[in-house]
């Protein structure tokens, strides 16, 4: 009896499962993304946001770039830079709509620039050489009168005050949203629904759940031709191994940022494909440039000769081959990321060498004799602390293995690591505490942008930049490098402007300003069943490029596309597994009901 | 001392202690290396706006200032607003709330009740095959790490056998049928909370029914004829769950603190990872408001569960 009943109620579950599973079939094109970056209101408010990752496939930015950083048209159609670099006149694209079916004109580049020199304190300083002081405003600033001209309503016109060698990458790759929508609301305090929202790219939002996922549905008016997709959904993961999980599963259709540690194991999975996008992520070791540390000890790292033989003594293609895996990482020598381009000119500085400082023992333990730490009866010459996130881009296995190879090469020249691994926060806190500090190297990483402005703060020793939250968290502190980076930030011809930059690519090496060591690789997978997945430059500092640029989401396609449904969830219960399981259930259950009747029987 | 008396006299206590354990959160989490500005302020922002920014937050002014604003907000609600989120934290909290309760409330229900039972069928053949197989089997959850769990139970299910989703509270796509759904999504994560907290119940259950059945008074109902089954369920076992009573006050308040653990394995966008982000990021709005939230409910859990052993124990006096 009681066996039956548990055979009728395992029967009835299956029936609602069979029903759920048809129930959730669907009838749309739906594309999900798995991802680790969370997403929250603020991220698509333009003056709230400090990053613009998820905003910038809504509102699409005048310029984009292709898979190898060279700028191509985006939301504008054409551009020209005038001599003298202070008039940029850009052209946008014709049949450019909004979702609700309003033109995108100028003035709603005008509106954009304004609004966020006034009211975003994140992004205002991208517009600065157009600004005027203004009281009232949360900035203090605001567009200078005349500083922006449409001649009609798809061109404008910007005119600097100063010439400006990053205008045109931060003008120019900077989202562009509604004036209609955003005219005259308070989006200091609110931030508006994504029910209301419009935009210009191929999919607007429609529903955004902190935590959890962000939904775009398709927009008929996107200017690059209707998209293929009715919804495009961000699905935000806690970690990247649950995203895998789901990916396998058939939950999610693509992972981004995929470790190079779980490449091996997907490599197995069937109708997973992984592909890797060019690298714009760098990181590097920076020395602490100060004559002494926190204790009053001296510093040894402030010695040139000491931080060459830091960079001579480790094998690095081998380190990085261990840790990451062969073919999943570049190997660094310079500052500036492979596909850093300005105006279609590569940055890149071929005389580095690659590697750029040779794996050497010998030379590195003279290096240290002549700089005077000669090894002692245990063949130690110094200790050197070394400071790396816990979490975060650089809190990976893959990263903790290699510093732990590090580890050991130094300790063959006589160098022993003290390495200290902390949460991001506390990292960060004591990586920018105020000099005298209390590290010899710090582990860093850099997200590049399209512009080789920020790369070249590197160098730059002014007092801001040294100090808490700047680019030269070491302290190197050239002269002629701060000149030249000034010099790079008010040149806009792009041979010369490239020439500056690769000068200081130089100086940085020469002077061992960091110690590069790779340049992330990103590796994404995804299901196989989806053609047309382009793959470009990785995550870059302000913008979703590669697999989920705005343009390549809009033209994905299903390789079997079915009439019926295409199921996004689960692709359904494996019954004959199900089924054997169900039995043994039923067994191990009716034994229990069996054993525990009988006892009542004898009980009673 | 009455009731009425013994909770009023509690309550002042328990308000005293909620300043105290909130002014320990506010002192130990600007102890902490690293404030929020370490979080989001990259380089990429210039020195001024980064003032603006911290002003723009309340971060610029003097500690002594932001603790007076915090103690107002304590009692006002005024929490303030998530540094990321961009909203209130009184928002961001209540919005993560149902997920967690949905999580939690079924897992908690089924640890109790199952633990219990399984306490139950090992008290009755002590030392036997089944006793020894059912504290095992609690021993061998109970040791295990959840997040493995968690990832075995999506594996298996979710990535083998394609019958439950892999992650999530709901499915990605989801086109009706919500309850069905959710609980559909809820079978791998409360299964594995509940497995590894059964533990905890059954062996609690198992001890004290233990020294129950060695009262005298059990040996003098079985003297005077009642049968096993009476003795044990209608003598023994009332007085054998009162300690399970002090557990669930400890397990209610743990309720909304969530499983951090559980929520990032199966995606489930509670309030466990709510305050582990927020920690990280240094989000002191929300931090302080989920700290504040959580000793209300601890405290007062414990109120409530001396209150209920009084009720259920008749030789527990107020005094």
């Amino acid at each position: 009896m009681k066996i039956s009943y548990l055979l009728a109620a395992f029967l009835v579950a299956l029936t609602i499962v069979g029903t759920v599973q048809l129930a959730f079939a669907q009838q749309e094109k739906v594309f999900v993304i798995g991802t680790t970056t969370d997403i929250q209101p603020g991220d698509i408010n333009p003056v709230k946001a400090l990053n613009f990752y998820y905003a910038a496939i809504v509102f699409p930015e005048l310029i984009a770039w292709d898979k190898v950083g060279k700028e191509v048209p985006g939301l504008a159609q054409s551009w020209t830079i005038a001599p003298d670099g202070l008039t940029y006149t850009f052209n946008i694209q014709p049949n450019a709509k909004w979702s609700d079916g309003q033109d995108v004109t100028a003035d709603d580049v005008v509106f954009t620039a304004t609004l966020e020199s006034e009211s975003n304190p994140a992004f205002f300083s991208y517009w600065n050489s157009l600004q005027t002081a203004k009281t009232g405003t949360i900035t203090g600033v605001t567009i200078a009168p005349g500083a922006i001209t449409t001649p009609d309503v798809k061109t404008v016109v910007f005119h600097l005050q100063n010439p400006s060698g990053s205008f045109f990458t931060a003008a120019g790759g900077f989202p562009i949203f509604p004036k209609h929508v955003y005219e005259g609301l308070d989006l200091t305090t609110t931030n508006l629904d994504v029910s209301k929202m419009v935009g210009s790219g191929p999919y607007v939002p429609t529903e955004l759940v902190p935590g959890d996922r962000y939904v775009l549905s398709a927009n008929k008016y996107y200017w690059g031709g209707t998209p293929t997709l009715d919804k495009v959904i961000f699905k935000i993961f806690r970690d990247t191994t649950s995203a895998e999980i789901s990916l396998e599963s058939g939950a999610v259709d693509l992972v981004m940022n995929v470790p190079g540690t779980d490449v091996k194991a997907f490599s197995n999975v069937p109708d997973i494909q992984l592909g890797v996008e060019q690298p714009q992520i760098f990181a590097y070791f920076v020395p602490n440039f100060r004559p002494t540390l926190a204790d009053g000890s001296k510093n040894p790292t402030a010695d040139l000769r000491v931080r060459q033989a830091i960079a001579m003594a480790m094998n690095l293609s081998s380190i990085l081959d261990d840790a990451f895996g062969h073919g999943y990482y570049v190997l660094a020598n310079q500052i500036f990321v492979p596909n850093m381009y300005y105006l279609g000119k590569r940055v890149w500085n071929d005389s580095i060498p690659t590697p750029a400082y040779p794996y050497d023992r010998v030379a590195a333990g003279k290096l240290l004799d002549a700089a005077g730490y000669p090894a002692s009866s245990n063949g130690i010459r110094m200790q050197l602390t070394f400071i790396a996130p816990s979490a975060g881009r650089l809190g990976t296995v893959g990263v903790l293995r290699m510093m732990q190879l590090i580890q050991h090469a130094l300790r063959a020249v006589g160098i022993d690591m003290n390495m200290v691994m902390m949460e991001l926060a506390s990292y960060r806190a004591r990586y920018y505490m105020a000099p005298p500090k209390d590290w010899n190297v710090a582990l860093w990483s850099q997200s590049q942008s399209p512009d080789p402005t920020n790369v070249g703060y590197n160098v730059n020793g002014a007092s801001w930049n040294i100090g808490q939250g700047g680019w030269n968290g070491g302290g190197y502190n050239n002269p002629f490098a701060t000149y030249l980076v000034s010099l790079g930030d008010n040149t806009t011809g792009g041979d010369a402007r490239v020439g500056i930059y690769q000068r200081i690519a130089g100086i940085a090496y020469q002077d061992v300003v960091n110690i590069p060591l790779y340049y992330a690789i990103e590796v994404v997978a995804w299901n196989t069943k989806w053609q047309g997945i382009v793959l470009g430059l990785g995550n870059p500092s302000y913008d979703y490029w590669g697999a989920v640029k705005y343009q390549n989401l809009a033209q994905l396609t299903m390789v079997a596309q079915t009439t019926t449904t295409t199921a996004a969830e689960t692709p359904g219960p494996d019954y004959t597994t199900l089924g054997i399981i169900a039995v043994l259930a039923v067994i191990v259950v009716g034994a229990f009901a069996y054993y525990f009747g009988r006892r009542g029987k004898k009980a009673s | 001392m009455g009731l009425p008396t013994y909770i009023a006299k509690r309550a002042l206590v328990a308000i005293a202690l909620i300043i105290v354990v909130g002014s320990l959160n506010f002192a130990i989490l600007h102890l902490a290396p690293g404030g929020p500005e370490t979080v989001f302020l990259n380089p990429r922002i210039t020195p001024a706006a980064k003032a603006l920014i911290l002003k723009q937050f309340g971060l610029d002014k003097p500690i002594q200032e932001q603790y007076f604003l915090y103690l107002e907000g304590m009692v006002t609600g005024k929490w303030g607003l998530s540094y990321f989120y961009s909203e209130s934290a009184f928002t961001v909290i209540a919005s993560r709330i149902p997920a967690t309760l949905l999580l939690m409330v079924p897992s908690l229900i089924l640890t109790v009740v199952i633990g219990i039972v399984m306490g139950i069928l090992s008290v009755r053949r002590p030392y036997s095959l089944l006793d020894r197989f059912l504290s095992s089997f609690a021993f061998f959850f109970y040791s295990m790490p959840v997040f493995w769990l968690g990832f075995i139970l999506l594996t298996v299910f979710a990535v083998f056998v394609h019958v439950l989703p892999a992650g999530g509270m709901t499915s990605i796509t989801a086109t009706g049928f919500g309850i069905i759904d959710y609980l559909w999504h809820l079978i791998l994560p409360v299964t594995a909370l509940t497995l590894i907290n059964i533990a905890n119940f059954s062996l609690l259950v198992r001890s004290s029914m233990i020294e129950v059945l060695d009262q005298n008074y059990i040996m003098t109902a079985r003297g005077k004829g009642l049968s096993e089954r009476l003795v044990f369920y209608r003598h023994a076992l009332r007085n054998g769950l009162l300690p399970t009573v002090t557990m669930l006050g400890l397990f209610v308040g743990s309720l909304l603190t969530g499983a951090i653990l559980t929520e990032t394995v199966f995606s489930w966008p509670g309030l466990g990872s709510l305050t582990f982000d927020s920690i990280s990021r240094r989000d002191y709005p929300v931090v302080l408001a989920l700290f504040f939230i959580f000793s209300i409910l601890t405290i007062f859990s414990n109120l409530l569960t001396d209150i209920v052993y009084g009720l259920l124990d008749p030789r527990i006096t107020y005094d």
